[in-house]
């Protein structure tokens, strides 16, 4: 019965949020409620006895893997909001009132996520899901810019048509069990049971709609157009969350889907699909970091290559690319919002309103070492060094691709190639501006609780990347076996 | 046999003859009610009728024979077009083949006469007059088509003699096809005879007339005669929505009081559907030219999923 | 029992309105018309769902219907014709990449695409005449409509109403396909109310934007390019 303390927590937290009053309450608040999260995951994680004691919660591995990267990447974002919210306040772009519904939102935010992970049951999963991008929207515009009310109107719109077609395909697949059984069932655990025998045609189109959805959310292509707006737009701490957590709910769905998938005949039908659109996904996300010149929306489409990447290790579907796959997510999510984290601490340093309206970044090590340092260890680990995880998962999700083709590793190490060059270009760019003496901006002082989260996600990137935790590939060998994908490795 | 199918040709075009003018009159009547006007006399269509055949046929310099065959062709491709619609009797063989299709392009033949008679008097407003005419029928035709095509389909034969005898059958218990066809075949009496919004009857304005701006040079027993067409052209699509909507009381057999009461029952549907016609144009404005194949398009829509849902099922 | 022949006959003629006001929603220029076009949908859909209800017998169809008719026939209307009251604007005339006859043409095609899809995947499983073979046709051929609206309309208020009529074309295919259980009704409630309730919040912001009449304004020589009245 610990995972009742999971909503019992966030309601609390939640109540809190709304009754006190004071910035430094609700910001206290805000960090505690991930790091109860993140505890709770963890003290679930290393006592596996006590899963099946929570009748409403679908605690396996899998789910509180996702949990983990969650729970981490919301912790890391509400301290660094510490900082950066203040300095918005402080600056004048967020409103005194706006900060209640940040935080409040915030937190619901994570309080969804929590539900959508630890839902036994689609329905329930599908609306947490739409919960997400709602509040994620609400954090996305929260400083009613025209610009992000913009973005946060398009990336509601996308998504939640998308989630439309995702809940057609969830009814064709109740009414397929229901056709089998007599009787339908909403929970992945009882479908996935009787997927052996289901009518193969209903079958895929609920996948195929199903799927339409969740790539929606994950930023697939052709419906990932939200996605680079969204997080050039948003507020850092708000992109890092984004990145780092909603999007692989997305691929949490996909997960579990195309687990329910294996046991039926359609697999290879899936499969092919799978890979098609992870290929296109990141043709088209390398092709376009080529030529973008602002660090967030380059940073955004980054985050779409990775995305489709592990779809195509999903895609792949041989235990080792799952679970390559999955070490990707933690890592991706990891490296990923410790980028968000360094460009925020540029756009508070840089933001000037000048003649082209974006930040010009300039006098970089000079004003701002810190964050220029950790923005190179970022593009490093986004490129793929060995130090960091990223590394290890590309290496091992490409060599399981060279079963199903040997095109595959080679296109894809090409379109790698491309967005390596594409950061490296925009980071040797910034690096070399330098402005006339005197004119260059006032520099910022990022506060400790900004630089915090920073160090702490690189620092569990290279554990990572580096070191096996003792248990690891046990765990992830067992969420592999989890989600259908069975043999050992 | 052959004796009745005479009987009833000649009995059929004299009732469209007869009854063509008092529901154009009734139109106008409840229009001009609902403006807050008197309106005319509810025979004043007759009254009109005589006038114009006693006055004198004046031709354009530059007129050619077009302006004088048309009228009486126009009138007689009607009367033909006439006796394949039975109004209140269905007799047991046709007299001339009733295929819809026929019908149809009888109706655009017609229209085909009269666009030709207004580019024949070499007039800028006949001539725009029939530009418009013309594409507006080259719009509602596929709308024309699919709406009979779905009546053949339903009722399963192409002579409308036969598509009545079906809806006789089929009533009270309604095909929903047939219901909803009604909406299309209710757009499409507006259309062809030039009603508000497509085309404003009563206007006088040159640049907002389209069937009007054609019939500008006719004069005397020539107007008279297109006159009496057109409102034999609006009384045969009536018949044709009402005769598959609401069947009662058409005569099968050729007995005197079966074919009296058909008769007036006739009447008195084509007088409600003649006010609901009034009320309709009263309520909309004359839609703007370029917006009217939106208009169309809705229609065709309509018709095309009534067709889908037939074959669907 | 009388009503047990006619529902058959009430149900194909509430599909076919179904989507020709899905016709509507997409070729609609007033902002009225467009809410009252949706208030229908959803009645025809309560209507629907009373036929089937009286066809199958499942009370929950009952309870869905009594739903619809309260929070979309009523409620949802209500708060949008509250936010146009903060607008003030009547009329929604651009359209983006397609004009509404185009935007027809298509939507003919999509619903003999998704007929002919539906016919060739779920032959196993229905009679191609069955009733819920049409009604999950026509339910994902609204979704799909609906869409095509959100894509082409400009405005914000309007996209908002094309995706509630996709909400409604899941509904409809929910209602024929199987037997859901009563709180799927509930939840895509529940959904509904939190997208409009936010959307509306921010399309507040965006619609009433003062500068499209400044464009407006200045194209007629009546605001000076400074912003004061000329």
């Amino acid at each position: 019965m610990i995972a009742v303390l999971y909503p019992v927590v966030a309601l609390g937290i939640l109540l809190l949020q709304l009754l006190l009053r004071r910035h430094r309450s609700l910001t206290l608040l805000g960090v505690i409620h991930p790091v109860i999260s993140l505890i709770i995951t963890l003290y679930l994680i290393v006592s596996p006895g006590i899963w099946d004691d929570s009748p409403f919660f679908l605690i396996d591995h899998i789910s509180l893997f996702v949990m983990l990267i969650t729970s981490i990447i919301f912790a890391a974002a509400a301290l660094y909001a510490v900082g950066y919210i203040d300095g918005l306040v402080r600056s004048g772009d967020l409103e005194k009132r706006s900060l209640r519904i940040f935080y409040f939102g915030f937190s619901f935010l994570l309080a969804a996520t929590t539900m959508a992970i630890f839902t036994p049951n689609i329905a329930l999963f599908w609306i947490c899901a739409e919960l997400t991008t709602v509040l994620s929207a609400v954090l996305i515009a929260i400083l009613a810019l025209r610009a992000t009310i913009d973005a946060s109107l398009k990336y509601i719109f996308i998504c939640s048509t998308s989630m439309l077609f995702s809940f057609i395909g969830i009814i064709f697949l109740f009414e397929a069990v229901r056709n089998k059984t007599g009787v339908g069932s909403l929970l992945w655990t009882e479908i996935v049971d009787e997927a052996a025998g289901l009518d193969s045609g209903m079958v895929f189109i609920a996948f195929v709609f199903f799927f339409i959805g969740f790539a929606a959310k994950s930023g697939i292509v052709p419906f990932h157009t939200w996605l680079p707006e969204a997080h050039a737009k948003a507020p850092s701490a708000v992109s890092a969350v984004l990145s780092g957590a909603i999007l692989n709910i997305g691929m949490y769905g996909i997960l579990r889907m195309t687990g329910i998938m294996k046991e039926t005949g359609v697999f290879g039908q899936v499969s092919v699909l799978l890979i098609i659109f992870a290929m296109i996904t990141m043709s088209v996300a390398c092709l376009s970091m080529l030529k973008q010149k602002k660090l967030k929306t380059l940073i955004a489409f980054s985050s779409i290559e990775n995305m489709g990447f592990i779809m195509l290790g999903i895609g792949i579907g041989s235990p080792v690319a799952l679970f390559w796959a999955l070490f990707h997510m933690l890592s991706h999510s990891c490296i990923k919002a410790g980028l968000f984290f360094s460009a925020g601490i540029l756009h508070r340093q840089y933001k000037v309103p000048t003649r082209t309206g974006e930040d010009e970044i300039g006098d970089l090590f000079l004003l701002q070492p810190f964050a220029a340092i950790t923005l190179m260890a970022g593009c490093a680990a986004l490129i793929g060094m060995p130090l960091f995880p990223l590394f290890l998962s590309k290496v091992g999700i490409l060599l399981a691709a060279t079963e199903v083709s040997v095109w595959i590793p080679a296109i894809v190490l090409l379109l790698f190639a491309c967005a390596g060059v594409a950061l490296i270009r925009f980071y040797l760019s910034v690096m070399a501006v330098w402005f006339p003496a005197g004119e260059g901006p006032v520099p910022y002082k990022a506060p400790l609780s900004m630089k915090f989260p920073v160090i702490l996600l690189l620092i569990i990137s290279i554990m990572i990347g580096t070191v096996m935790i003792p248990g690891e590939e046990a765990f992830l060998a067992a969420a592999v076996a989890d989600l259908g994908f069975g043999v050992q490795l | 046999m052959i004796g009745e199918s005479f009987i009833f040709a000649f009995l059929n075009v004299a009732f469209v003859l007869v009854i063509s003018p008092f529901f154009m009159m009734v139109i106008k009547k409840v229009k001009a009610r609902v403006q807050g006007r008197q309106g005319p006399h509810l025979l004043q269509g007759y009254y009109n009728l005589a006038k114009l055949f006693r006055k004198e046929t004046l031709y354009s310099e530059y007129a050619g024979f077009i302006s004088r065959i048309a009228p009486y062709a126009a009138l007689s491709i009607l009367l033909v077009a006439a006796v394949m619609v039975p109004i209140f009797w269905i007799p047991e063989q046709e007299l001339v083949t009733a295929n819809i299709i026929v019908f149809l392009y009888l109706l655009v033949t017609g229209r085909l006469l009269i666009a030709l008679l207004g580019l024949d008097a070499a007039s800028t407003f006949g001539g725009m007059g029939s530009s418009r005419e013309m594409s507006l029928s080259a719009i509602i035709e596929p709308v024309t088509v699919v709406v009979f095509a779905a009546l053949v389909y339903v009722t399963g034969s192409f002579s409308i003699h036969d598509i009545f005898r079906t809806a006789t059958t089929m009533f009270p218990a309604y095909n929903p096809t047939v219901l909803l066809l009604s909406v299309p075949l209710f757009i499409l009496i507006i259309v062809e005879t030039g009603r508000v919004p497509v085309d404003n009857p009563e206007t006088h304005l040159e640049l907002t007339m389209v069937h009007e701006g054609m019939l500008l040079d006719t004069s005397g027993r020539n107007l008279a005669l297109f006159e009496l067409s057109h409102a034999v052209k609006q009384t045969l699509l009536m018949a044709i929505l009402l005769n598959i909507i609401l069947p009662a009381g058409i005569a099968l057999e050729m007995s005197a009081g079966v074919l009296i009461l058909g008769g007036v029952l006739f009447l008195l549907k084509g007088t409600v559907l003649c006010v609901i016609i009034g009320l309709f144009e009263s309520a909309y404005a004359k839609m703007r030219f370029f917006q009217i194949p939106n208009l169309f398009m809705i229609a065709f829509f309509f018709s095309i999923l009534t067709i889908f849902i037939e074959v669907m099922l | 029992m009388i009503l047990t022949e006619v529902a058959p006959v009430w149900i194909r003629i509430c599909l076919i309105l179904v989507l020709v006001s899905g016709g509507f929603l997409l070729s609609s220029r007033s902002m009225s018309n467009l809410v009252r076009t949706y208030q229908f949908q959803s009645f025809l859909l309560v209507l629907i769902a009373l036929g089937l209800c009286i066809l199958e017998g499942h009370i929950t169809l009952l309870l869905v219907a009594v739903l619809t008719l309260v929070s979309k026939v009523w409620g949802i209307p209500a708060c949008i014709r509250l936010i146009q009251e903060r607008i003030h604007i009547q009329q929604d005339l651009k359209f983006s990449y397609l004009r509404p006859p185009g935007a027809l043409m298509l939507s003919i095609l999509i619903i003999l695409l998704v007929y002919v899809c539906f016919a060739q995947i779920l032959e196993s499983l229905y009679a191609a005449s069955s009733l819920f073979f049409l009604g999950s046709v026509i339910g994902v051929s609204l979704v799909l409509m609906g869409l095509l609206a959100v894509c082409i309309r400009r405005m914000a208020i309007s996209k908002v109403i094309g995706y509630l009529s996709m909400e409604n074309g899941v509904l409809a295919f929910g209602l024929f396909v199987t037997e859901l259980p009563f709180f799927i009704e509930f939840v895509i409630i529940i959904d509904l109310i939190i997208l409009v309730l936010l959307t509306s919040i921010m399309t507040v912001g965006i619609d009433s934007s003062i500068e499209e009449y400044k464009t407006r304004l200045q194209e007629f020589h009546l605001l000076s390019e400074e912003g004061g009245i000329s």
